[in-house]
C-alpha cells in the first residue's frame, strides 16, 4: 500500500488507548465481573500484563521489518499464500470486532437515549461518520484522537470521581473471587480484551518517528490496562459484584447514579457525548483496520474505494445477532469462552507469535537482521 | 461549491432528523413525581398510585401551592390495581390524557403490607425499565402508600419534593436513613448485609402507636420526649412524619427501629453525621443536658472468629458539643467535661448494645453490615457463600466500646446564674 499518510507519536498513542479502552462503555465490566466476581478487575489487570508479553512478539517483528506492516511482514516471513491467509484472518478479525462493537453501540444508544428509533437508522447514521473518517484517512483520525483524547479522558475521570463517593470498598472482597486458578485461566483466555492492539501492526509503518514505535504500543497497552482495570474496580465497588454481573452497561448506570444536590444530576447527557466521541474514534480506527487489512491482503494500492462496500458488510453483520443479549454474548467474554473470544486472542496475539517463531527460525528473511 | 454542498447537507440533516422516532413533547407527558406501591386486593398484584405533576400549578412565585391552596394541590393522584407497575401505567393512560412517564420520578413509596409480604416479585420491575432510575429514594409507609401520598404538605407545592427534602434532613438528625434503589439493591444481592428503609407515617394515627410499641427503653423515654409531635392536635389536615426505619430480612420487612435505634443503625453504618441528643444530668436529677453528637471518625469493627463463635469488637469514637445545660453545673471545667464525656459514652453504649441485641434476637437481620467484615477473611466467593453468614449473625458475640470527647461548649463557658 502506497501511502502519504504519517502519524505522530502522541496521535498514535491516543488513538490506540481510545481503541483499546472504548469497551468500558459497553458490557466489558460486566463480563469481567461475571468471570471473576469481586476479583473481576484482577482478570483485566492480569490480561493487561499478559498482553504486554504478547506485544513483545509484535514489537520484535516491527523492529526487524521497519517500514512494513504485519501483512507485509508475513509475506516476507512465510511467503505469498500464508501472507494472504494471515491477511484474511486479520480482515475477518477487524470485520467481526467492528461489526459487533457497532451493534453493541447501537443497542446501548437505544437503551440510553433513543428507545424508539430503529436500530438500522442508528447503525447507518453512525456508519456514515465512520466511512467519512476512514476516507479522510488515519492521519486525520489520529489527529482527531489527539485533539479530543485529553478532553475525553478528563471527562471520564471527572465522571468516575463523581461516582467515587458511592463506592464501598468492602465490595472488593473476597479478594480472589472464584479463586487464583480460575483467575489465571480467565485472564489468559480473555487476552482478547486487548486484541485491538493488532491495529498497531497495521499502522506502525506510518508513524513518523520510527525510533519510538515500540514505546507507543507499550504505553498504549499500559494506559488501556489502567483505564479498563480502574473502571471495572469502580463498577464493583459502587454496585457490588453480584449487581454488576446483571447490568448490561455498568458505566452508563454509574453515570445515572451521580447526584450532587439539586444541580449536578442526570449527567448521562454529558456522558452520551463522551461515549459518542470515544466510540466514533474507536470504530473509525477499527473500520480503517478492516479496510486496510483487506487492501493489503490483495495488494490494492488505494484502500479508499473499498470503504463503502466493506461498510455494507459491517452493517449486515452487525444486524445478524437476533437480540441485544446475543450481540453481547457473541462479541466476547461469556462465562465459557466463545469461539469469537478465542479467535480474537489467536488473531491478535497468535499471529505475531507465529510469525516471530518462524522468523526466528528462518533468521528473519528480508528483515534487518538478515 | 463544495462548502455550499456541505452546508446544504448539514441543513438537510438538521431539518429531517428532528422529528424522529423518539420525539416526545413535554406538554404530552404526564410526569410522575412519586410512585406508591401497595399490595393489591387479590394479594397477587399491586395497587399502584402515581403522583402526576400538574405543571401549571408549579408556577414560580405564585402562592397557589401552599398545601393545595385555592387551586388545589400541584399534583394529580391516581391509583390502579394491576398485576405489575407498567400494566397500571397502561390503565392510568386510559384516563389521563398525557403519556405517563417515570423520567422525573424521585420517590418510591412501598406500603407496609407489601413490604411485609415480600417485594421479590417486584424488585426487577424497579430496575429493568430504563425510565426507572437507581437514585430514586425509597420509603416504607405505615399503612397504605396511597394514603400517605394523599397528605398535602404545608410548605411545598410538590409533595414529592417534600419527601426528598424531609429525608435529606437525616444528615442533621440521623433519625432515619436515606436509601436509594441502588443502595437497596447493593444489600439485596450482597449476602453480607440486610436492608433498611426510612419509615413514613401519618402522624395523627400512627405516632402514638409507634412510640408506645417501639420506644420501650429507659433511654428513649428520657431522650425521646423532645421530638415527638403530640397526637392531640387538630385532626385536619394530617401531616407526615418519618418515624424510624423498616428493617428487612431478605426481601421482607421484619420489624421497625424507632428514631433513636435508627441513629445507632446509622452510626454503625457510618451514615450518621450529627444529631442533637438529650440526656438527664448525671449530677442533678430532672435536669437535662443537650449536646450535638458528631461522628468524626469511621466506626471500627474488628472481626475475630474464636472457637466457632463469630466475635466482633465495635469501637465508636465520637465528639460532642454542649448545646444546653439546665442544671447550672459548670460542665465546661476540664474534669467535669471528661466526666460528662464518659456519661454520654455510657448512655450511647447502652443504646448500641440494645439495638444490636434487637436486630439479633427479634429480627435476626444483620442490618449493620457485620457480614462485610466476615467476608474479608474468605479468599473466594464460593467459600464465603458456603459459610452462610446470615444464619450465623444471631449467635455472634458483639462487644462494643464507645468513647465520646467533649470538644466545644458553644459560645459560653459557665451557665448563667440568677442573683
Amino acid at each position: 500500500m502506497e501511502s502519504e499518510e504519517k502519524i505522530g507519536y502522541h496521535e498514535a498513542l491516543t488513538l490506540l488507548v481510545i481503541i483499546l479502552s472504548a469497551k468500558i462503555f459497553l458490557s466489558f465490566p460486566r463480563n469481567m465481573v461475571l468471570l471473576g466476581d469481586a476479583a473481576g478487575w484482577i482478570i483485566v489487570l492480569l490480561s493487561g500484563i499478559y498482553s504486554l508479553v504478547g506485544y513483545f512478539f509484535l514489537a520484535s517483528l516491527l523492529k526487524n521489518y521497519p517500514g512494513k506492516n504485519l501483512i507485509q511482514i508475513s509475506g516476507q516471513v512465510c511467503g505469498g499464500i500464508i501472507a494472504k491467509i494471515i491477511g484474511l484472518i486479520l480482515f475477518f478479525f477487524f470485520l467481526m470486532i467492528t461489526s459487533m462493537y457497532l451493534r453493541q453501540l447501537a443497542e446501548s444508544f437505544i437503551l440510553a437515549i433513543l428507545p424508539r428509533t430503529p436500530i438500522s437508522v442508528i447503525t447507518l447514521s453512525f456508519l456514515i461518520l465512520l466511512i467519512y473518517a476512514v476516507i479522510l484517512g488515519i492521519e486525520t483520525l489520529s489527529r482527531v484522537a489527539w485533539l479530543l483524547g485529553p478532553y475525553l479522558l478528563a471527562a471520564l475521570i471527572v465522571i468516575l470521581l463523581f461516582s467515587l463517593p458511592q463506592a464501598t470498598f468492602d465490595f472488593l472482597v473476597p479478594i480472589l473471587g472464584p479463586g487464583p486458578l480460575p483467575l489465571f485461566k480467565y485472564s489468559l483466555i480473555h487476552l482478547s480484551v486487548f486484541a485491538e492492539i493488532i491495529l498497531f501492526g497495521i499502522i506502525a509503518p506510518l508513524i513518523r518517528d520510527q525510533g519510538r514505535i515500540n514505546r507507543i504500543g507499550l504505553y498504549s497497552l499500559l494506559g488501556a490496562t489502567i483505564i479498563n482495570t480502574g473502571v471495572t474496580l469502580l463498577a464493583i465497588s459502587v454496585f457490588n459484584y453480584a449487581s454488576v454481573q446483571k447490568l448490561i452497561f455498568p458505566v452508563f448506570q454509574l453515570t445515572r447514579l451521580i447526584t450532587y444536590g439539586e444541580f449536578i444530576q442526570r449527567v448521562e447527557a454529558v456522558f452520551v457525548f463522551l461515549w459518542f466521541f470515544w466510540a466514533g474514534i474507536q470504530l473509525s480506527g477499527l473500520l480503517y483496520g478492516t479496510v486496510v487489512s483487506f487492501a493489503e491482503t490483495f495488494r490494492i494500492a488505494n484502500y479508499r474505494p473499498l470503504t463503502f462496500s466493506i461498510a455494507v458488510l459491517v452493517f449486515s453483520i452487525s444486524l445478524i445477532p437476533g437480540s441485544m443479549t446475543e450481540a453481547v454474548e457473541w462479541n466476547d467474554y461469556a462465562t465459557s469462552p466463545s469461539f469469537i473470544t478465542i479467535f480474537y486472542s489467536a488473531a491478535s496475539f497468535g499471529i505475531p507469535l507465529l510469525l516471530w517463531l518462524i522468523g526466528s527460525l528462518r533468521k528473519y528473511p528480508g528483515g534487518v537482521k538478515k | 461549491m463544495k462548502k455550499r454542498c456541505v452546508l446544504i447537507g448539514i441543513l438537510l440533516i438538521i431539518l429531517t432528523t428532528n422529528g424522529c422516532w423518539d420525539r416526545r413533547e413535554l406538554e404530552n407527558l404526564g410526569l410522575v413525581k412519586a410512585l406508591g406501591l401497595d399490595l393489591g386486593p387479590d394479594r397477587k398484584g399491586l395497587t399502584v398510585t402515581t403522583m402526576i405533576a400538574i405543571p401549571s400549578k408549579f408556577g414560580s412565585g405564585q402562592s397557589n401551592g401552599g398545601g393545595g391552596g385555592a387551586d388545589g394541590p400541584g399534583v394529580l393522584l391516581i391509583s390502579m390495581d394491576a398485576p405489575t407497575i407498567y400494566e397500571a401505567f397502561n390503565l392510568i393512560n386510559t384516563t389521563v390524557n398525557r403519556e405517563v412517564t417515570l423520567l422525573q420520578n424521585q420517590v418510591l413509596l412501598i406500603g407496609e403490607e407489601l413490604a411485609r409480604y415480600g417485594i421479590e416479585k417486584w424488585v426487577d420491575n424497579l430496575i429493568r425499565f430504563r425510565e426507572m432510575r437507581r437514585n430514586m429514594l425509597v420509603f416504607v409507609c405505615k399503612g397504605k402508600a396511597g394514603e400517605i401520598m394523599k397528605v398535602q404538605p404545608k410548605l411545598e407545592t410538590n409533595p414529592a419534593e417534600y419527601f426528598t427534602d424531609l429525608v435529606a434532613l437525616s444528615r442533621r438528625t440521623g433519625m432515619y436513613p436515606m436509601v436509594t434503589v441502588n443502595d437497596f439493591l447493593k444489600n439485596y444481592e450482597a449476602y453480607s448485609q440486610e436492608n433498611y428503609l426510612p419509615l413514613l407515617a401519618k402522624f395523627q394515627e400512627e405516632v402514638g402507636e409507634t412510640e408506645s410499641n417501639q420506644a420501650g427503653g429507659e433511654e428513649e423515654s428520657k431522650s425521646g420526649e423532645g421530638g415527638a409531635p403530640k397526637e392531640e392536635g387538630p385532626k385536619e389536615p394530617a401531616g407526615i412524619r418519618l418515624i424510624g426505619s423498616a428493617i428487612f430480612k431478605k426481601d421482607r420487612m421484619v420489624g421497625v427501629f424507632d428514631i433513636y435505634e435508627t441513629q445507632i443503625l446509622l452510626l454503625l453504618n457510618d451514615e450518621f453525621k450529627e444529631a442533637m441528643l438529650t440526656i438527664e444530668d448525671p449530677l442533678k436529677k430532672d435536669n437535662y443536658i443537650v449536646f450535638n453528637l458528631l461522628a468524626t471518625a469511621p466506626v471500627q469493627i474488628r472481626y475475630r472468629p474464636q472457637n466457632n463463635v463469630n466475635s466482633f469488637k465495635v469501637k465508636l469514637k465520637l465528639e460532642a458539643n454542649i448545646v444546653s445545660i439546665q442544671s447550672r453545673i459548670d460542665y465546661t471545667r476540664p474534669q467535669l467535661e471528661n466526666y460528662l464525656g464518659r456519661v454520654i459514652a455510657g448512655e450511647l453504649k447502652k443504646r448500641v448494645d440494645k439495638t444490636i441485641k434487637k436486630a439479633q434476637q427479634e429480627f435476626n437481620s444483620d442490618v449493620f453490615g457485620f457480614g462485610d467484615k466476615v467476608k474479608r477473611i474468605f479468599i473466594t466467593s464460593t467459600a464465603y457463600e458456603n459459610y452462610h453468614w446470615p444464619d450465623k449473625f444471631k449467635d455472634s458475640m458483639i462487644e462494643t466500646e464507645v468513647k465520646v470527647d467533649i470538644r466545644r461548649v458553644g459560645v459560653q463557658f459557665q451557665p448563667p446564674v440568677n442573683r
